[in-house]
């Protein structure tokens, strides 16, 4: 290889007087041989097997050659911090991952639990009443639009989902509450926008939903349709919602639990929100027409099954849709589910 | 040229492969191939046979330690092995006092008490090892194994893990060094040659 034309010939005479050197003593070279197979032998003699501490740091050199780390002469430490921080980077990045994955998920989705762990754990990071207000907000919204997505899909959402919903509504009008008269009165006004636009979309869905996913929308509605009055209420007079939100807590905190064997057959299970009339989702009259409360009966095409634990959710089956079920219940009221 | 050196990468290749296995013969066969190359390139840097054999000694003792320890090169074997050395010899460099800024009063006034050294060609190397000791331990080894070892720019890139615009960087800095310490320093008065 010819290298003269990168260094000046006189430089690089210069240099070739090193080329030269000594011969090795053969004596030398011969105790260096063989104090260098010695040295093999020793190992091959004490087993080829990788050394304990080797053996144990192998899952490092695995993580770090999947990752095709380049293996300079590195120190000792320098190797196990890369590999921690890449475990590190792994595992956060990994997590930050499926948290995003799972935000557009639905409730009966495998990513739904971390899409809900992740909304308490950033509104437990939230100390700001208007920003603890904007969340709580938010995630009523989210709530609904699953309602609404699964509707669409003709499937019914979990009970949780809507007690989520109206749990979150309520923390909301409850912080909202808690401000002093021009910030609440801001609250709650925008609240009440909210809520209006959800009961409008709640609406326009029910037209299109299959008969279960109906009866679901009409009861969030319903439950819409009674926190705007509340948000009413509060902006005509702020104590009246006070009010509204200290009596139902009382009724929350005096409202026995009842156990599955104690449910009447019908009514299904009670949920911890439960009106005093079996709808979970109010406290007041019912409306007529809204499915629930004391009425005529059931319609003569819905057929109740006796002892089924039909929860409040579901359409007994069989007896088909019942579009219109009228005053009175379809065998969801409480009270009356199950009678013929 | 580079059909050779493909070819006797190819076999170092293989006896890496059986080093890995710690098969007897190609350890012996690795040992044969690369030391006396080793041997050289010490002697040449360090100018002491006592020394040099230490070097090959502690190269082909952390080749095995490394093997042991699942790590060790996995290609460039050649590389790998004068990296070693190379870092063996900058230790011992660092042991050692620095060579004088002015190069040739030392070395002169050292070679008159010294019998063994008073040939010209001993001299002259003595000056050229003591403006190598004056360059930066990376720039050292790429005019070493380039200029003195003939390796091309891809080799020496590989035993100093840089890329090999690094490399003609890393010569380009030290041809210029070495040009003032050895002939600009003689062309002049000789008072100044170190830059």
């Amino acid at each position: 290889m010819d290298h003269n034309r990168e260094i000046d010939p006189e430089l690089m005479e210069r240099l070739l007087q090193l080329k030269t050197v000594p011969g090795r003593n053969p004596q030398h070279a011969a105790k260096g041989r063989a104090q260098f197979m010695q040295e093999v032998q020793q190992i091959v003699a004490q087993g080829v097997s990788l050394r304990e501490n080797n053996r144990h740091n192998m899952w490092k050199d695995t993580i770090q050659s999947i990752f095709a780390i380049k293996r300079k002469e590195q120190s000792h430490m320098f190797g196990i911090m890369t590999t921690l921080l890449l475990i590190l980077g792994m595992v956060l990045g990994g997590g930050g991952v499926t948290v995003a994955a799972a935000q557009s998920s639905l409730p009966d989705q495998a990513l739904y639990p971390v899409k809900v762990w992740s909304e308490n754990v950033r509104a437990s990071l939230v100390t700001d009443p208007e920003a603890q207000f904007d969340l709580a907000l938010q995630f009523a919204s989210r709530r609904a639009v699953e309602i609404q997505s699964m509707a669409k899909a003709d499937k019914v959402a979990p009970e949780s989902v809507m007690n989520q919903m109206q749990n979150q509504l309520e923390l909301a009008l409850q912080i909202a509450a808690n401000q002093p008269p021009g910030i609440g009165d801001q609250l709650l006004e925008r609240a009440r926008d909210r809520l209006r636009q959800q009961d409008q979309l709640m609406q326009q869905l029910e037209t299109q939903a299959n008969p279960e996913a109906e009866a679901a929308l009409k009861r969030v509605r319903q439950m819409i349709q009674e926190r705007l009055s509340w948000v009413e209420d509060g902006l005509a007079d702020p104590n009246r919602l006070q009010d509204r939100l200290r009596l139902k807590d009382g009724i929350s905190q005096i409202t026995p639990e009842v156990t599955p064997e104690e449910t009447l057959p019908g009514q299904g299970s009670t949920p911890t929100t439960a009106g005093e009339n079996g709808n979970p989702w109010t406290d007041e009259t019912p409306v007529p027409g809204s499915g629930y409360g004391p009425g005529p009966g059931p319609d003569a095409t819905c057929t109740c099954t006796p002892g089924s634990s039909a929860g409040p959710m579901k359409t007994p089956q069989p007896g088909g849709p019942n579009k219109d079920p009228g005053p009175g219940g379809n065998g969801n009221d409480g009270g009356n589910g199950g009678k013929p | 040229m580079r059909l050779k050196y493909k070819m006797e990468d190819s076999k170092a290749q293989q006896l890496l492969s059986g080093a890995q296995r710690f098969d007897l013969e190609c350890l012996a066969e690795i040992y044969d191939r690369f030391s006396p190359g080793l041997y050289a390139y010490a002697m040449r840097l360090l100018g002491d046979t006592a020394q040099a054999e230490d070097c090959v000694a502690e190269t082909f003792s952390r080749f095995l330690r490394a093997l042991r320890a699942g790590q060790g090169p996995k290609n460039h074997l050649q590389a790998y092995l004068y990296r070693i050395a190379h870092n063996w010899i900058t230790d011992q460099y660092r042991r050692q006092p620095p060579p004088p800024l002015n190069l040739d009063e030392t070395i002169y006034e050292d070679a008159s008490h010294n019998p063994e050294i008073q040939t010209g060609e001993r001299i002259e190397q003595r000056r050229v090892r003591a403006a190598l000791k004056l360059l930066t331990a990376e720039q050292r080894q790429v005019v070493v194994l380039k200029f003195i070892e003939g390796w091309g720019n891809e080799e020496v890139a590989v035993a100093i893990q840089k890329p090999l615009g690094a490399v003609k960087a890393l010569q380009h800095r030290a041809l210029a060094s070495l040009r003032k310490l050895l002939l600009e320093g003689e062309t002049t008065d000789g008072s100044q040659p170190r830059n």
